[in-house]
């Protein structure tokens, strides 16, 4: 056994703040009248969207457990329109981007669009290599566009939250992220990798149709849709007019939103290990709003490309 | 060489004053060859017979037979004994037989990985079929990124270093699935220097490697090397924490070997005190040059190296050889390129003397060499041995000589050369369960893998209680019984396996603007002022100098005692003045001056007893107990020291906070009848505890098996009110050390008396109960610490016979049997 001196000593060393007490956000979007660039009058409409309901005091996690082989984790599932209630005015479109001249991928997100395409954005507890407990997906469905949020309430469920994200991609055709190709997407193979499920193939379109309880097996192979990184596209075209090509500037000056009493993404590990640890769920809201909000941005920021408004927006 | 004719040059030199004490001839040796029962893979056996390979050695055979058998093994044979092949044969056998398989090669420094890949690229350049089959490739700190996804997928013999699989790949694992799922060895070379705090850190690592192949499915069978130590099969298997064949059957060819035990020349007629081991190693280096022949000279010290060098040169100069030009140091701190350019020059034979500390000990090719001068004992019939090997490959001649130092343990050596070349090499303590070490640890094996519930048990029996601290400070996070890292990044970042400190100062090089005075930098009664901003410098933190260059590094433990403000530091022999010191950012900025003085750091320590953990009564007549000790120390002040003559001219205040090290102690404190008893006989019990720890400090490491570097020792009354013997590892939560000392107390004592009983002086001398009253620096120049007052020598006999109760002759008798610890 260690002795109290070495264990004080030992504590001293580790011990480190954690962010307790993070006042609970507030969630409004306004828009950004000063400093919104031209996109017309979508830019208003845009603002005019519902965000996930907060209550003050949130007692149970909306949504429900689902069951894999691999145990179970938590889905929060929501309409589009229950999300974004504008979203009928932008999509369909009444023109569409002449197909000349448009990067091959974008070209095929517009064909598989909305019903086989796939928007992904991972909440992860830090850097790389660290484990993943929320994967936020917009992707389409019998009810249209869908908002799936596949949440791990201890690193525990991860790898049945990434059995789950495999069936749900095996139907898609085109995966959409922002800066994907570089953290989100090896992130989601190396974990997998870690858990045993399945093995990459490197090579894109490679499509496998998993039944939603099928067990990924080691020697199963993973679908491989074709990656749309949007990160790239905003950077060719907006990299000489924007301050950078971070997803909130994007939001701002692009899609005319500001968010407001978001939690930040830096915060969001540390809140995550939080409710791990006590079960509370005051900031567990805040995580899915976030992650939500990035991926209302990055379908915002897809049909600005599909709808050939980007050419419109050079200042 | 021819050995005998140069010793008899040196005999009949002028300087020659009967230093030879002993010179013992090591016989050449013919090999032993042997053939594998099943015949190497025909593409393998052609190969080796383009690298000029016919037979093999016994030892390789065995190694190759065992590794087949998928049985762990370490080889310890001499130094060119072919090492390297015992372990490329079963790999390059089984990756010709299946190129999906994997081996790892982790080598103490990067150096070594880049010798071995340049040996492995030469072997596979042979044919192209090999070259498609064997891909090697290094992987560590200085890989460019661009080649690291490649080196990933393709290479199959991977060489890196354990800081590296630590840091950059065994968090990072998913990435490299394919090859820790074909991962069929793990070769440790230089095995040996895997102990102590490193050897700790390592057994950790390779824990975790455990852990990461079983989750891919596999088991990599173990293939170590190791250079001669007592226990290489104990180390070798508490560091992995399996069973190891030891493979010991030397079956080289061996040169002939002189090995010469040197007194430094007597300065006066009872022969007590000596000129420096130094000044005689420069004289032995500079005709060993000048014969012809290839010398490396080892000091126990940095700064040690540095003089050697500076002398050498000049003592060359002196006498018009162009030779001084082909003189050089070598150490740690050195930038890596200014390292292998010297390594290169060292190999082609361009160097013809270098003068190094152990840096150089471990197993870089830098060729066969003719003479190797170990100034002062290495601490270590290990490292004696090791540097030794430095000289003489094969078949030629070769000598190798150890200089005696005044240390009691030089001179005990000396008296007693039969005790020396029989003594066994030490035993490497590694302590996979040091408590510190493990904290840092499993939070990284739980980054990589979540800890089962009950697979603590890999890590020892304190991880559980380690695991659950964590736990408590939110470092972890326990779920349904498995415990997960709970944090951002790859903890692993923040721990380094080689201190326990983990930064690194650099030694930038200042332009100065104005020139100081011509006698050297101006004295400033209180350094805090140089500190602060020196006017004629203009360097403040916002403004960094335009040409600023590092020179060196020194890791920070050191930096107090090496680049303080108005130091003196010394770099390939030339003289730099250090300005200042920025603690906060870790640089110490130095000023090129030729300075005709170095400096030498003044230290100020303190240790307090902080928990008493066990006491014995083993000995009758005083207080023993073993317990946790804080000792903090400082840099305080420094001597200038003028070059050759080694006259102190001058001191200066240093002005820089305490370093703060918690660790584990026994202390031992004679009862207030032995005092009276040693009273009553004119004699002082706090002077003889001052004899004896003196005499402790060296005879320790025999019974501790460490270094004499890894423990110390004060003399204290402050802690039990009366003076009190301490001795303490120096290492964070100890290593044991003074722990063996605690429970192998009588040895300990035994040993000390019997040194002190045989020595030949009157009054006590350096040999003896005479060294240092402080904890001498690690890093300055030994020779500078003879000039403290001598400990009575009859207090410390007196008090000596009171612990262990028994009459001198006796004693003496008896000592004899403990005189070969194991």
């Amino acid at each position: 056994m260690l002795s109290d001196r070495l264990r004080r000593r030992l504590e001293a060393l580790n011990r480190r703040p954690t962010s307790d007490d993070v006042e609970t956000p507030h969630f409004r979007v306004i828009r950004d009248e000063a400093e919104s660039p031209a996109l017309g009058e979508e830019r208003e409409q845009a603002a005019r969207f519902s965000v996930v309901s907060l209550q003050d005091e949130p007692e149970s996690l909306p949504g429900h457990e689902r069951m894999t082989s691999w145990g179970s984790h938590w889905v929060i599932q929501r309409r589009i329109d229950q999300l974004w209630p504008t979203f009928s005015r932008y999509w369909p479109p009444q023109t569409l981007a002449a197909g000349d001249g448009r990067h091959a991928d974008m070209c095929a997100l517009q064909e598989v669009f909305p019903q086989r395409a796939v928007f992904l954005d991972l909440e992860t507890c830090g850097f790389a290599g660290t484990s993943i407990f929320l994967v936020g997906l917009l992707h389409g469905s019998n009810e249209g566009l869908m908002l799936t949020q596949l949440w791990a309430r201890s690193y525990a469920e991860e790898k049945a939250m990434l059995q789950s994200l495999w069936c749900l991609i095996s139907s898609q055709q085109v995966l959409v992220t922002f800066n994907g190709k570089s953290f989100d997407w090896p992130q989601v193979h190396d974990r997998s990798t870690l858990h045993h499920l399945g093995r990459r193939v490197e090579r894109e379109n490679h499509v496998v149709s998993l039944k939603n309880s099928a067990r990924l097996k080691p020697t199963d192979d993973r679908p491989e849709p074709m990656h749309v990184d949007l990160l790239h596209h905003c950077r060719r075209r907006w990299r000489h007019q924007l301050p950078n090509c971070r997803l909130q500037t994007l939001e701002r000056f692009i899609c005319g939103r500001r968010r407001v009493g978001d939690l930040p993404g830096s915060d969001i590990p540390d809140a995550y290990h939080d409710y791990v640890r006590t079960g509370r769920l005051d900031q567990v809201q805040a995580i899915l709003h976030h992650n939500a909000l990035d991926l209302v941005t990055l379908l915002q920021l897809a049909i600005v490309f599909m709808t050939g408004q980007d050419s419109n927006a050079s200042p | 060489m021819d050995v005998q004719a140069f010793l008899d040059t040196v005999r009949h030199h002028h300087e020659y004053d009967g230093q030879i004490v002993h010179c013992r001839e090591l016989p050449a040796r013919a090999a032993r060859y042997a053939a594998p029962q099943r015949p190497l893979p025909d593409l393998l056996a052609e190969l080796l017979r383009r690298c000029g390979i016919e037979q093999l050695f016994e030892h390789q055979v065995t190694a190759l037979e065992t590794a087949r058998e998928r049985q762990d093994w370490v080889v310890v044979t001499g130094t060119a004994s072919g090492k390297t092949l015992c372990y490329n044969l079963p790999i390059l056998e089984t990756c010709l037989d299946d190129s999906e398989a994997r081996a790892l090669y982790l080598f103490p420094t990067k150096a070594l990985a880049q010798d071995q890949l340049k040996g492995q690229l030469e072997l596979v350049a042979a044919s192209e079929q090999i070259a498609e089959k064997i891909r090697p490739g290094v992987y560590d700190g200085d890989t460019p990124v661009a080649q690291r996804r490649r080196i990933k997928a393709e290479a199959n013999l991977v060489l890196s270093n354990p800081d590296m699989l630590h840091t950059s790949i065994l968090p990072y694992h998913p990435k490299w699935h394919r090859f820790f799922s074909q991962l069929r060895y793990v070769v440790l070379d230089e095995v040996h220097t895997y102990r102590g705090i490193l050897g700790a850190h390592v057994a950790c690592v390779l824990r975790r490697l455990m852990r990461v192949c079983a989750h891919y499915n596999s088991q990599p069978v173990i293939l170590a090397a190791s250079a001669t130590i007592a226990n290489p099969g104990e180390l070798t298997s508490r560091l992995i924490g399996r069973d190891v064949q030891v493979i010991e059957n030397d079956g080289s060819p061996r040169g002939r070997k002189y090995f010469v035990l040197w007194n430094p020349t007597p300065m006066d007629k009872d022969r007590l005190a000596r000129r420096s081991a130094t000044d005689d190693a420069v004289w032995l280096m500079t005709e060993s040059i000048k014969a012809n022949a290839q010398a490396l000279t080892f000091t126990r010290t940095r700064q040690a190296a540095e003089l050697v060098n500076r002398y050498a040169q000049d003592r060359l100069r002196k006498e018009h050889s162009s030779l001084a030009d082909q003189v050089r140091a070598y150490r740690g701190g050195y930038l890596p390129n200014e390292r292998r350019q010297i390594e290169k020059d060292l190999f082609c034979g361009q160097l013809r003397g270098v003068a190094a500390t152990n840096a150089l000990e471990l197993g870089v090719d830098i060729g066969s060499l003719d003479v190797a001068l170990l100034v002062n004992y290495p601490g270590t019939i290990a490292s004696t041995w090791q540097q030794a090997g430095r000289s003489g490959r094969r078949h030629d001649e070769s000598l190798a000589v150890l200089l005696a130092g005044n240390d009691p343990v030089d001179q005990y050596l000396l008296r007693h050369p039969d005790y020396f070349f029989a003594q066994s090499p030490e035993h490497a303590v590694v302590d996979p369960e040091n408590t510190y070490v493990l904290a840092k640890h499993l939070r990284s094996a739980a980054f990589e893998l979540p800890l089962e519930a009950g697979g603590h048990a890999d890590f020892g029996s304190k991880a559980a209680a380690i695991t659950e601290m964590l736990c408590d400070e939110h470092e972890l996070t326990e779920v349904d019984g498995k415990t997960y890292f709970s944090g951002g990044q790859n903890p692993a970042q923040t721990v380094s396996l080689r201190h326990m400190s983990d930064d690194t100062f650099s030694i930038v090089l200042i332009q100065p603007k104005t020139r100081p005075p011509q006698d050297g930098p101006r004295f400033f009664e209180d350094t805090l002022n140089v500190k602060d901003g020196p006017q004629d410098l203009g360097v403040t933190r916002e403004k960094m100098p335009v040409n600023h260059e590092v020179i060196a590094n020194v890791d920070s433990i050191s930096a107090p005692e090496l680049v303080y403000p108005e130091a003196v530091y010394l770099h390939n022999g030339e003289t730099y003045f250090i300005r200042r010191l920025d603690l906060e950012h870790k640089v110490a900025y130095a000023e090129r001056h030729e300075m005709n003085y170095y400096t030498q750091a003044i230290l100020d320590s303190h240790v307090q007893i902080m928990e008493e953990r066990t006491s014995s009564e083993v000995i009758p007549s005083a207080q023993l107990a073993y317990g946790a000790v804080d000792v903090s120390w400082q840099t305080v002040a420094f001597k200038k020291i003028k070059f050759s003559t080694r006259e102190n001219i001058g001191y200066g205040k240093v002005n820089i906070p305490a370093q703060n090290l918690p660790t584990t102690a026994f202390w031992l404190s004679p009862d207030d009848h032995t005092r009276a008893e040693m009273k009553a006989a004119g004699l002082r019990a706090s002077e003889g505890i001052c004899g004896v720890r003196n005499l402790a400090v060296e005879a320790l490491p025999m019974i501790a098996m460490c270094d004499s570097r890894d423990i110390s020792g004060v003399v204290d009354s402050k802690n039990l009110g009366k003076s009190a013997l301490i001795m303490y590892d120096r290492y964070p939560g100890g290593l044991g050390y003074s722990e063996k000392g605690f429970h192998r107390i009588l040895e300990l004592l035994h040993l000390c008396y019997q040194i002190v009983g045989e020595c030949p002086c009157e009054e006590g001398c350096p040999s003896c109960v005479g060294l240092p009253n402080l904890r001498p620096a690690i890093h300055s120049d030994p020779d500078l610490f003879r000039g403290y007052p001598m400990p009575n020598k009859q207090a410390s006999v007196r008090l000596l016979e009171c612990l262990l109760g028994t009459s001198p002759r006796s004693l003496v008798a008896s000592g004899a049997e403990v005189s070969s610890p194991q």
